[in-house]
């Protein structure tokens, strides 16, 4: 892992203290913790709006902050965006006078991107000459978004960005952070309640209540650790997967390939060999031991078990799908009836219904 | 009557023009920092509006007056006194208007969103572009309103005026110090025009004040 970010912050407000270490490394890390956890104070202090009392915070090992070297750079210095829940747009600008706020404030050796590019892999085009006061929930995230990718930072932060948004854009946005993160390299923390949009996106997490640091690792952990069990909404877990689109079944049904595998959706209006986005609740999936006959649900897909996540209820099960994981969510006594272990064989019955697409258009 | 009404306009527009960047500065110091005797500085200078204009006009007199501090340095730089001249005019109608105007530039600078400001720190804005490029804009209708109130302030003073600029004809009397003669001396149709004229400013003002609205609320609509 190289490190990105190395975090050692302590702030006190009355009775609330932040107290963090941390080691943040590349790709893209979710923070995740209950409202009043000190999410947001840790975002602020990483991006200098607020000054820790005491700490050290670098970024790809330029110090931005240290209270023993009296360093403190301003947040223009940083190089570091923040993507706001309420995007937090000038409102007496433009779509594109906000993408160019930020895009003309950085040197051209600095630009990672073009505002051409940036504006097409947003779907800008027919709303850059817009004013921002009309645009809709999704479409002024995106331009959020694109505003600081214009600006070439060298650190995303976003805090709840999907928290306000319909789910066709909570699935487009979702989409664009995974490809800027690889294609552009961009480290990003991404702050958010939702277990799905942290399992679907973040490399690690690190769990944080009270301002301190619970627990930290692979993002499954949201899944099967005990310390983070009863503030998660376990019962609203779902599967966001990336596909490409295989074109109409028929007239109500379509099919996505995701991984290895085929699964028959309700209709996309995404063409063939477009990328699109479904999401399947974890309660949704039914798995059995032997392949079911005669049965109504269009997919029923071959799996192995990689993993079993006992919470307190339900257990979750990690499906390899082939190329990719699909996570179940059992009672713990169904897990116990099938006497389900690691590395079993499984089927997973999956109705179309129950696929969710989150396209955009 | 054009040399009256000239005076007037050059004495409010001076006032005017003081007041803008104090205002501002203010204005940004009360709506948006945490600064300590925030309620001192907010007394201080709403004073003007809660006193008597007459008994402000008597304070700038103790001030600007031949022997007080202020009075003998401009003797001392300029060879000349303020007291009972057009820029003792000027003087008294900033003070005078001062208030209104810094007080609708508060209450715009206090409806800024912060994140907004943030935003634009992240981008790499320093702290003055960020002023004058999302602040300011932001605030454009409050500054607006409060630069055109305080105009109209400045071309209606009349009472810390007459006490500290007299009623000098050809050197201080604006219109109102003009129309109160006229109307002492029962010369009312020479008031009346004034009156005329007084009421045509104040109209075209307000027309002013709603185009500069208009026009700067088109943009982010669009």
């Amino acid at each position: 892992m190289t490190v990105s970010i190395e975090l050692n912050v302590k702030k006190k407000y009355g009775e609330f203290e932040l107290a963090l270490q941390a080691v943040i490394g590349n790709g893209i890390t979710g923070i995740f913790g209950p409202s009043a956890s000190g999410k947001s104070t840790l975002l602020n202090c990483i991006a200098g709006f607020e000054d820790p009392d005491r700490g050290l915070i670098t970024l790809n090992s330029k110090t931005v902050f240290s209270s023993r070297s009296r360093i403190n750079l301003s947040p223009e210095k940083r190089r570091v965006g923040y993507v706001h829940q309420h995007s937090a747009l000038f409102p007496h600008l433009t779509v594109r006078e906000n993408l160019e706020f930020g895009y003309k404030l950085t040197e051209k050796y600095r630009r990672i991107g073009n505002l051409e590019d940036i504006v097409h892999l947003l779907q800008l085009e027919q709303i850059i000459e817009r004013g921002v006061m009309n645009l809709s929930g999704g479409e002024r995230q995106r331009v959020a978004l694109g505003r600081s990718l214009a600006a070439s930072p060298d650190l995303l932060l976003l805090d709840e960005p999907l928290a306000s948004l319909d789910l066709p854009f909570r699935g487009f946005i979702l989409e664009k952070l995974r490809e800027v993160s690889r294609g552009w390299n961009l480290d990003m923390i991404y702050v958010s309640h939702s277990v799905s949009e942290m399992i679907a996106l973040a490399d690690s997490v690190i769990v944080i209540r009270n301002g301190m640091k619970v627990v930290e690792g692979n993002s499954s952990l949201l899944l099967n650790n005990s310390s983070v069990a009863d503030y998660v909404d376990y019962g609203s877990f779902e599967n966001i997967l990336q596909g490409v689109v295989d074109g109409p079944v028929d007239e109500n049904l379509s099919s996505i390939t995701i991984g290895n595998v085929r699964l028959i959706t309700p209709k996309l209006t995404s063409g063939k060999g477009k990328q699109a986005t479904v999401s399947i609740k974890a309660s949704d999936i039914i798995v059995s031991k032997y392949p079911p006959a005669a049965i109504s649900a269009r997919n029923i897909l071959k799996a192995n078990i990689s993993s079993i996540n006992r919470s307190e209820n339900p257990t979750f099960i990690d499906c390899d799908i082939g190329g990719c994981i699909l996570t179940a969510a059992l009672t713990n006594q169904s897990v116990l009836d099938l006497g389900l272990r690691t590395s079993d064989e499984v089927y997973l019955i999956i109705k179309a219904t129950s696929v969710t697409p989150m396209e955009l258009y | 009557m054009f040399d009256l009404i000239l005076l007037s306009l050059q004495v409010a527009v001076i006032a005017t023009l003081i007041n803008i960047p104090i205002a501002i500065y203010v204005g940004w110091l009360i709506g948006r920092k945490n600064i300590k005797g925030k309620l001192i500085l907010e007394t201080l200078i709403s004073l003007p509006l809660a006193l008597p204009p007459v008994v402000t006009g008597y304070f700038l007199l103790i001030m600007v007056g031949r022997e007080a501090p202020i009075g003998q340095l401009s003797r001392f730089i300029f060879g000349a006194d303020i007291v009972f001249t057009w820029v003792a005019s000027a003087i008294a109608a900033s003070v005078v208007s001062f208030p209104l105007m810094v007080r609708a530039i508060i209450v715009a600078m206090q409806g800024v969103d912060t994140t907004l400001e943030r935003s634009a720190r992240s981008l790499g804005a320093g702290p003055l572009r960020t002023f004058f490029k999302i602040t300011m804009p932001l605030c454009y209708n409050g500054l607006v309103a409060g630069v055109l109130l305080g105009f109209v302030r400045a071309i209606g003073e009349f009472g810390a005026t007459i006490v500290v600029a007299g009623n000098i004809p050809g050197r201080t009397q604006t219109i109102p110090l003009a129309i109160y003669s006229k109307v002492q001396l029962g010369k009312d149709s020479e008031a009346l025009n004034l009156i005329l004229i007084s009421t045509l400013m104040a109209i075209m003002t307000l027309i002013v004040h709603h185009w500069l609205i208009i026009r700067g609320t088109k943009k982010g609509a669009g």
